[in-house]
């Protein structure tokens, strides 16, 4: 494998502090992780079967996440996945080596995303405004991962737990378009920008 | 707006979606032999039902698979969404 080269931020927040406890909306820019897409779509049952050999158990259920630890693992499509900051369990390398005959593909996203938290308690209004999902949590529960559209940008949500917000997963080169819409979408919640 | 329902991610808004066309074109069989009729046909020219209609649509902004959607024109009711079929029928 090629070295890889050092990830660097798609955009740099500037830091707006002294607000955070009247704010509705706390964003954060994430730093970047690791994402690997492993794609199986003809016959992914051996594939899940190796990787829960190894002890990583794959969403089976569309649009819900898996998490072990720091690591989770995202259903995007039928027989793909997105596994996130797995580095700790398992590696390209490793994953590669253990699924060498079958057909799939796995392809490193890290420097594609840039990834987004909305926090707070108005973090639901804000993401309403731009997205058609379902927002509800009988439709979007904690764990979720749909993959929709956010002011005009395709990107992956996954609604974090204990209601602290959404994750967002951007396309890099739209980051800094979606970052000025959150900004400016979520002034009338009082918007505070923390440090990542 | 349509709400389509994916065989996948179930009910979501049509802005997440591209039309692929009307799902039951079929290229001519024998592209040498073909008339340039049959070839018009292909291209151009299309049915365009009031009521029932079968189509072919990507969840472009989601799980990014295609599928078949029977829709009523008339009505915008959606009547069934599937996925496509493993062969083209002949």
């Amino acid at each position: 494998m090629p070295e890889a080269l050092p990830r660097e931020p798609a955009i740099r927040p500037v830091q707006k502090v002294g607000t955070a406890s009247t704010a509705g909306v706390v964003l954060t820019l994430r730093p970047a992780a690791t994402i690997l897409r492993l794609c199986a779509p003809l016959d992914h049952a051996p594939f899940v079967a190796a990787l829960a050999a190894a002890g990583l158990s794959l969403p089976e259920d569309p649009c819900i996440s898996e998490q072990w630890g720091d690591a989770t693992a995202f259903w995007v499509a039928p027989g793909e996945w997105w596994l996130v900051d797995i580095g700790a369990t398992l590696t390209e390398t490793t994953i590669r080596a253990d699924l060498p005959a079958r057909p799939r593909a796995i392809v490193d996203l890290s420097h594609s995303r840039t990834i987004m938290r909305i926090g707070g308690s108005q973090a639901v209004d804000l993401v309403a405004k731009g997205c058609p999902l379902d927002l509800d949590p009988t439709a979007f529960p904690t764990g979720g991962c749909p993959q929709s559209v956010l002011a005009g940008v395709n990107l992956l949500l996954h609604r974090l737990p204990a209601n602290a917000g959404f994750d967002l997963y951007v396309p890099r080169s739209y980051a800094r378009h979606l970052w000025e819409w959150l900004q400016l979408a979520g002034a009338e919640y009082r918007i505070s920008v923390a440090a990542g | 707006m349509l709400l389509i329902p994916c065989p996948w991610c179930g009910p979501r808004a049509q802005i997440e979606f591209t039309y692929g066309g009307d799902a039951d074109v079929r290229r001519p069989k024998d592209a040498m032999a073909a008339t340039g009729a049959a070839w018009h046909d292909y291209v151009y020219l299309r049915d365009n039902p009031r009521g029932s209609h079968d189509e072919i649509w990507q969840h472009s902004a989601g799980c990014r698979r295609w599928l078949r959607l029977t829709r009523d024109t008339l009505t915008h009711a959606i009547i069934d969404s599937a996925p496509p079929t493993k062969e083209p029928p002949s």
